[in-house]
């Protein structure tokens, strides 16, 4: 456990670069003239401990384009949608941490997701990230309590409710304050100075390091603690074999003999100074003889009296903390010059009983062309009441009202463990104006309506053992917030209520859980409600009210889903089942959402799906060893309600992690076994679109990781290689045009980190990707060779690195052709190019509060690829190639931690 | 013969009151280094109570008493392990002298206490009328209600816990409670219980912070703060 404990963090560049599936997913998104592939830069984390946050960080090269916004989304096991965390840019790159409370056993999933200013977006793992994310293998602790956070001077965020994800999540290891930092430099180096002797007493004393197990022993006050004034009590005591002669006890403070105001005996010396101790540094020497006249190793150590003013203001101090950071880069790629700047803080504190929380973030890349990009939120209040403002996720049900990004006002209310009242209400999504060409009144590009929500969570029961919520969630487009046509999208309208239970006991070991809710949603308010003869007249349906009436709280027109909710189509349930018992986590459960339910507080669920799912994970050997087995079946589409075929989709996972312990390599190997089926096997004869799917997928993951001492230094080793193979079972039979839906994809990796005499730190790392669609018709092979090294002066204050990395990448995609008079033209795109990346770069941390760091990349790009064009009609063929470049990126990061 | 007999008895006579008074009243034993609200000590057997300061010294067999919304804190000599005796509690510190170690023994005859012993070799022991705590080397708060219910809530290390009809071991995470009547039992604490006031008064508070070096290792500190 030590071992996987070591290992739970395996975050660049702290342990080793890596490389993802990235390059597969930009390879096929990207148009003829090739760009390069973004460089994503993150080995998967492989375990970590229950209940402690995860830090998930990634670097990012991507040139010619900017990082608009970098989100880990995660969830444990036992939940079913995933929440996201901003990340934000700090010295290695780009950081978020995943909360303690989503770090449950047996395992936490996880993917990264990049959006570039070019408005592609990238997601690690590159294939079905919702699917297939990466998998933390979580340990549990010793102690076997539920998931909560100690208390601490941050205000409880009440019931589901939570801050915007930048800030402290909950459980977060506590920032030291530089104050604190400092004293502990100094408790840990060991002064060599020698000081003048003092010929006031009678033995001369130098300052000599502090040592725990020395005659004297230092009672108060603590060495480079600061103090009161009237707190100051100056006290130590003499563990000697041979008793100490107490005449021979001396103490100075200040070189100034103060042993005569103080009792004094042959164990303890205790002294409060009768003489005025003026605020600042002060310093105690003492000396003894034992009572055979041997002298005693004297002894001295240094403390601070603060002033009455200064009190407060520490205090205060000790009550806040956070970080500042501000961060710009400059690009020039193919000529074109970016720019890039961030400014963010985060801070935390509280006084007395009130405890807060604010995080800021500001980027030049906020454009009212898009949804906001800046973040701001502030949070605060005691173990009552707490009041959020700004951007916040409120999780208030898995169905209705799970991580949505608000910004509005927020407050939750706990009256014990009785009664709770969480609320919420806010703007979604802001209104983006519509563009139109210019001079024109056509239609550029399509805006977006303003979209506000309000959603309230009354509960029972304080959720350790028993919780019984409601929850009501209203979610509205306005209309007048764009003209007529200005949105290719109409505006909405959704109500959803619904509630949940949690039923645990025996310290969660046993954990039943449910939630059902029901909606009802109309497509287009654009011209208000209907009448009620309007609607009869249209669906047969008599509305036991005027839809007119009620316009205020929900628009019912012809629009609306379901008309007739006692039908069921819009009802959705969710029970899941953990247990914890003889070493086995065992999960079930069963969902329905039907194929009308719909909410728009939570983007990521399906509809019109039903299943089960079972996952085991069994504990051996002393929890050295771990098997996991799943099962999941659902079926999407099952309502009968529409023609879409239905498609059974059926899972079988199995797993091993072994964790021998210190100084032995852990393993981890996984398989997953996925199959997507609906089930039509044949088509009709004059069939022009080919329906037919019947996929099975097979991911194989395996993974080591070791700590090693060779010839005397330190390494640390990491083989990781990754498939994953999709069989289609109709690859040879599909219609004319049709590619198979084939695919196999091969990543290898092995990085070697090691730690030398002197302060350097190397990191080697080959990573080969190879990925092969519909049978070979697209293709791409892709190389990384990377070195880097750090290394540190002036006590590790100063700290500079550098790095080469060659990259290679061929491959092509399938032809496409375009009739034309006399025949046809066939075009084939080539990816052929080569980067060679120089990187250099430094860290200076002049005092423990602040840090600047200053990155240059040179990059030199050659291409080779292109698009090679045939024309049939006069056989001629021409190529297009990509261009090749020069280019440089330069960031400056500043950070501010108090 | 006789007059052999009678010395040699007077000198064991002797030897047993000096032994027994020296365990008695092994003396500076600890030291208290803060004091909140109304704290009194009790150096005498008649009972005589005396408002206590930062700095009073207390030898084996001094009681402390706290009144209302009062805290002391005290720092044994031999080895900086802390006792801090909160509001409406009473204890005994009693230590006996073994070489450069002195065994603690703190009877509690009410309230609320927490302690952090020093790892090492140092025997503490709280003493109720309900069970003993064993301690070596851990954290924990030590609470009597007037119903006579002992609780231990272990916050670091191990505690034994044990009276006349049983033992058990609590861990960190873990609450024991005994009374006369039952015999100790340890459950998962639970954290809404778990009181936090151990950081008060002394020297400021304890400060556990995590934090990660530029080499991405992971280092826990336990450090004071004010």
């Amino acid at each position: 456990m030590e071992a996987q404990s070591k290992k739970s963090m395996s975050n660049f560049p702290g342990r080793s670069l890596g490389i993802v599936l990235g390059a597969l997913a930009c390879f096929f998104a990207i148009e003829a003239t090739a760009q390069q592939i973004p460089i994503v830069e993150h080995l998967p984390i492989p375990a970590a401990q229950e209940n402690s946050p995860v830090k998930v960080e990634a670097r990012v090269s991507a040139p010619g384009r900017s990082v608009v916004y970098a989100r880990v989304y995660f969830r444990s096991l036992a939940q079913q949608n995933f929440r996201y965390v901003d990340m934000r840019p700090t010295v290695t790159g780009y950081g978020a941490s995943i909360p303690a409370s989503a770090i449950r056993p047996p395992l936490a999933q996880y993917f990264i997701l990049i959006l570039f200013s070019d408005q592609n977006v990238v997601t690690y793992p590159e294939r079905n990230p919702y699917g297939q994310p990466f998998e933390i293998i979580v340990n549990e602790t010793k102690r076997q309590q539920p998931a909560m956070p100690l208390p601490t001077a941050q205000p409880p965020l009440g019931g589901q409710q939570n801050v915007a994800p930048s800030t402290q999540p909950e459980g977060e290891a506590q920032q030291a304050s530089p104050q604190i930092l400092e004293k502990l430099q100094r408790l840990e180096t060991q002064p060599t100075m020698a000081q003048q002797p003092d010929t006031t007493l009678p033995i001369q004393a130098e300052a000599l390091p502090i040592e725990d197990d020395g005659p004297i022993l230092i009672l108060s006050p603590e060495p480079f603690s600061s103090i009161a004034a009237n707190d100051l009590v100056i006290a130590a005591s003499f563990m000697t074999d041979v008793p100490v002669d107490s005449s021979s006890i001396r103490v100075a403070l200040d070189s100034q003999d103060i042993t005569e105001e103080g009792e004094v005996s042959p164990v303890l010396i205790s002294i409060s100074p009768q003489i005025d101790v003026s605020p600042g540094e002060h310093k105690v020497v003492i000396t003894a003889k034992d009572i055979n006249g041997n002298t005693l190793a004297p002894l001295s150590w240094r403390f601070s009296i603060i002033g009455e003013e200064d009190v407060e203001v520490t205090t205060k101090r000790s009550f806040a903390t956070g970080v500042v950071f501000a961060e710009t880069r400059r690009e020039k790629f193919s000529g074109i010059k970016l720019s890039n700047n961030n400014f963010g803080a985060n801070i935390t504190g509280g006084f007395g009983m009130i405890g807060y929380s604010g995080q800021l973030y500001i980027t030049s890349l906020e454009d009212a062309a898009f949804q906001p990009r800046n973040r701001f939120g502030f949070t605060a209040g005691g173990k009552l009441l707490t009041v959020s403002l700004g951007d916040m996720n409120p999780r208030f049900d898995e169905l209705i009202l799970w991580g949505q990004r608000v910004r509005g006002f927020g407050a939750s209310l706990h009256l014990g463990s009785i009664f709770n009242v969480d609320f919420v209400t806010g703007t979604t999504n802001r209104t983006v104006a519509a563009q139109y060409f210019p001079g024109t009144t056509t239609l550029l590009r399509s805006g977006t309506f303003e979209r506000r929500l309000m959603g309230i969570r009354p509960s029972f029961g304080g959720g350790q053992n028993f919780q019984w919520g409601l929850t009501l969630l209203k979610v509205r487009d306005q209309v007048n917030s764009l003209k007529a046509g200005e949105s290719s999208v109409t505006p909405k309208d959704n109500l959803v209520v619904g509630s949940d239970l949690l039923i645990a006991f025996d310290s969660h070991r046993f954990e039943l859980k449910g939630s059902a809710a029901v909606s009802l949603t109309s497509n287009d308010i654009t011209n208000g409600a209907s009448s009620k003869d309007s609607i009869k007249a249209k669906y047969d349906i008599d509305p036991p009210f005027d839809p007119k009436s009620f316009e205020k709280y929900f628009i019912i027109n012809e629009s609306t889903f379901p008309l007739d909710p006692t039908k069921g189509n819009s009802l959705a349930y969710i029970v899941t089942l953990r247990m914890n018992y003889f070493n086995n986590y065992l999960q079930l459960g069963f969902k329905r959402l039907g194929d009308s339910y719909s909410s728009l507080g939570n983007s990521f669920l399906r509809n019109d799906v039903k299943g089960f799912f079972v996952n085991d994970r069994l504990r051996l050997f002393r929890n050295r060893v771990y098997l996991n087995l799943g099962l999941e079946r659902y079926n999407e589409n099952f309502s009968e309600n529409t023609n879409t075929p239905k498609i059974d989709l059926n899972t079988f996972s199995y797993g091993l992690s072994i964790f021998w312990g210190q100084n032995l390599p852990s393993l981890n190997f996984n398989v997953r076994n996925y199959r997507r089926d609906n089930n039509i096997d044949t088509l009709a004869t004059a069939a022009t679109v080919d329906t037919r799917e019947d996929a099975l997928t097979r991911d194989f993951n395996f993974s080591i990781n070791y700590d090693a001492a060779l010839f005397n230094l330190n390494h640390t080793l990491t083989l990781n290689l990754t498939s994953s193979n999709r069989d289609d079972s109709f690859a040879g039979q599909r219609l004319a045009g049709v590619p198979p839906g084939n695919l196999n994809s091969n990543v290898q990796l092995i990085s070697v980190r090691t730690k030398y005499d002197f302060p350097l730190t190397s990191t080697l790392t080959y990573a080969r990707n190879s990925s092969n669609i519909a049978n070979g018709a697209n293709t791409l092979k892709y190389n990384l060779i990377s070195g880097r090294g750090e290394y540190s002066m002036l006590q590790e204050k100063l700290k500079a690195y550098g790095g080469l990395r060659l990259v290679s990448a061929s491959g092509a995609s399938a032809p496409t052709s375009v009739p034309i008079t006399g025949g046809v033209i066939v075009s084939q795109n080539f990816v052929d190019y080569k980067q060679t990346a120089f990187q250099l770069g430094g860290s200076y941390q002049p005092a423990p509060a602040h840090m600047f760091t200053l990155d240059f990349d040179i990059i030199k790009f050659s291409n080779n690829g292109g698009t090679r064009s045939t024309n049939t009609a006069t056989s001629t063929v021409s190529f297009a190639g990509n261009p090749s470049s020069n280019d440089s990126m330069i960031r400056a990061h500043y950070e501010f931690r108090f | 013969m006789k007059i052999r007999l009678r010395a040699a008895l007077a000198v064991l006579a002797l030897s047993m009151i000096s032994s027994s008074t020296h365990a008695q009243t092994a003396k500076d034993v600890a030291l208290m280094i803060k004091t909140s609200g109304a704290v009194e000590v009790n150096k005498s057997t008649n009972g005589d109570w005396q408002m206590a300061s930062k700095g009073t010294r207390l030898d084996a067999g001094n009681q402390v008493r706290t009144g209302e919304e009062s805290l002391a804190a005290l720092v044994f000599v031999d080895d900086k392990s802390l006792l801090k005796v909160r509001d409406n509690s009473t204890v005994t510190i009693n230590g006996k002298r073994e070489k450069n170690r002195i065994s603690k023994t703190i009877v509690m005859e009410a309230g609320q206490l927490w302690v952090k012993v020093t790892k090492g070799q140092t025997n503490f022991r709280v003493e109720t009328p309900s069970g003993v705590a064993a301690v070596k080397g851990t954290e924990f708060y030590g609470i009597l209600d007037d119903a006579g219910n002992f609780f231990i809530f272990c916050t670091d290390g191990i505690v034994e816990l044990f009276n006349r009809l049983g033992r058990v071991l609590v861990e960190q995470g873990f609450t024991g409670v005994c009374n006369p009547n039952q015999a100790p039992e340890s459950t998962p604490t639970d954290l809404s219980q778990l009181p936090d006031w151990g950081s008060e008064g002394g020297q400021g508070g304890e400060l556990e912070i995590e934090f990660q070096d530029e080499n991405g290792n992971k280092k826990k500190l336990k450090i004071q703060y004010e």
